[in-house]
């Protein structure tokens, strides 16, 4: 395991990643999700010779820089202070991990190598900076109820606007709403995006031309009752 | 309304209705430039009732921005609707009278610090009834 010089709970972003630990795994459980209790008691071994038990075993969803992340099979572990990143169980996961000066490199080779997630290098720990999941963030920092609440309006009045729903409230305009006090919708709602969408996206044509009139796209449109300016 | 033909005839109902309502007449009426507002019937009551009629170019949607816009709203609504419960498409009509009764309660930018609802008949509209539209519901005997 590395060497860590802080050993406060920090509520910085920061996970660490790390070849000497043979699992990913955090201490707060508000992160995960899939939660499953392991079957035999399990105890993680730090570098002190101390031990620590394994509370649950789950999924952590998180954003990088490079876009959106899910780490499986993390143990829970409350009584550890750091959030650990295990190279080996990516490793396993089929990609690769390119330490350099500079940072480290989470890549797939089976997709031209392409760049999945970033870490820096601070000092000589390898750390990379994530965002918790949205809807994780939002449930930590706010009270369930209200958002509960004006999710629900949020359905019941026809997927309307939730600045608009909260300034219906305030302003008094209707009776019979609850007074809100969360912020936000605790995710995107699906509904209101396929509301907009008035057509699916065209499937991206997999032929190619390669010469000049292999293919030639036509759109023939008229014939028009209305003259153009020109009176034609 | 079956056919554009019954325009007139339910246009002179809404009139009637309208105006017994509020107590207000009917000053201009701006359709989009389609057939049916321009039949002789029709162009000679709105002479004798003194409304204006202000048409717009065949064709021209964007003259008509108004009416095509609140047409793009209760369609979005009603789409989010049927889809946040995952209900079948025969259900639209049903979807679109209950998003029409929605916005008439709900705030809206034309109107100020009102609901149509209240612009309207001058009371405030109580919402504690409504439910998610699609939502299970159980009949108790």
């Amino acid at each position: 395991m590395n060497h860590m010089i802080r050993s406060d709970k920090s509520n910085s972003n920061d996970w660490y990643i790390d070849s000497g630990c043979s699992n990913h795994m955090s201490y707060n459980k508000d992160w995960f999700s899939n939660l499953i209790v392991p079957n035999t008691s399990g105890h993680v071994q730090t570098g002190d010779d101390t031990s620590h038990s394994i509370k649950h075993i789950g999924d952590v969803k998180f954003q990088t820089t490079n876009g959106t992340n899910c780490l499986s099979e993390v143990l829970h572990v409350p009584t550890i202070t750091k959030k650990l990143i295990s190279v080996g169980q990516i490793v396993e996961k089929g990609y690769q991990v390119r330490f350099t000066s500079k940072g480290c490199y989470v890549e797939d080779p089976r997709k031209q190598f392409k760049i999945i997630a970033k870490g820096t290098k601070q000092d000589r720990l390898f750390t990379m900076e994530v965002k918790m999941h949205d809807s994780q963030v939002m449930f930590a920092s706010h009270d369930n109820k209200s958002i509960a609440q004006l999710d629900l309006w949020h359905k019941r009045l026809g997927h309307v606007n939730v600045q608009k729903l909260k300034q219906m409230q305030y302003g008094d305009v209707v009776h019979g709403l609850p007074n809100f006090k969360g912020g936000y919708l605790h995710q995107l709602c699906e509904a209101c995006q396929f509301g907009k969408q008035s057509r699916l996206p065209f499937k991206s044509e997999k032929y190619v031309s390669m010469y000049p009139l292999e293919i030639v796209h036509s759109d023939v449109w008229g014939p028009t009752k209305e003259s153009s300016i020109g009176g034609n | 309304m079956k056919s554009k033909a019954d325009v007139f005839y339910n246009f002179k109902k809404f009139k009637n209705q309208v105006e017994n309502e509020c107590n207000r007449h009917i000053k201009v009426l701006r359709p989009d430039g389609g057939g049916e507002y321009f039949s002789h019937e029709f162009s000679n009551y709105l002479n004798d009732c003194g409304v204006r009629h202000q048409f717009t170019c065949r064709y021209t949607t964007q003259q008509n921005g108004v009416a095509e816009r609140k047409n793009r709203h209760i369609v979005e609504i009603a789409r989010a609707m049927l889809n946040e419960m995952n209900l079948p498409l025969y259900f639209w009509v049903d979807v679109v009278y209950t998003t029409v009764y929605i916005i008439n309660r709900c705030q809206i930018a034309s109107v100020h610090l009102k609901t149509p609802e209240e612009a309207w008949s001058g009371r405030k509209p109580n919402l504690s009834h409504l439910k998610i539209f699609g939502c299970v519901c159980m009949c108790m005997f």
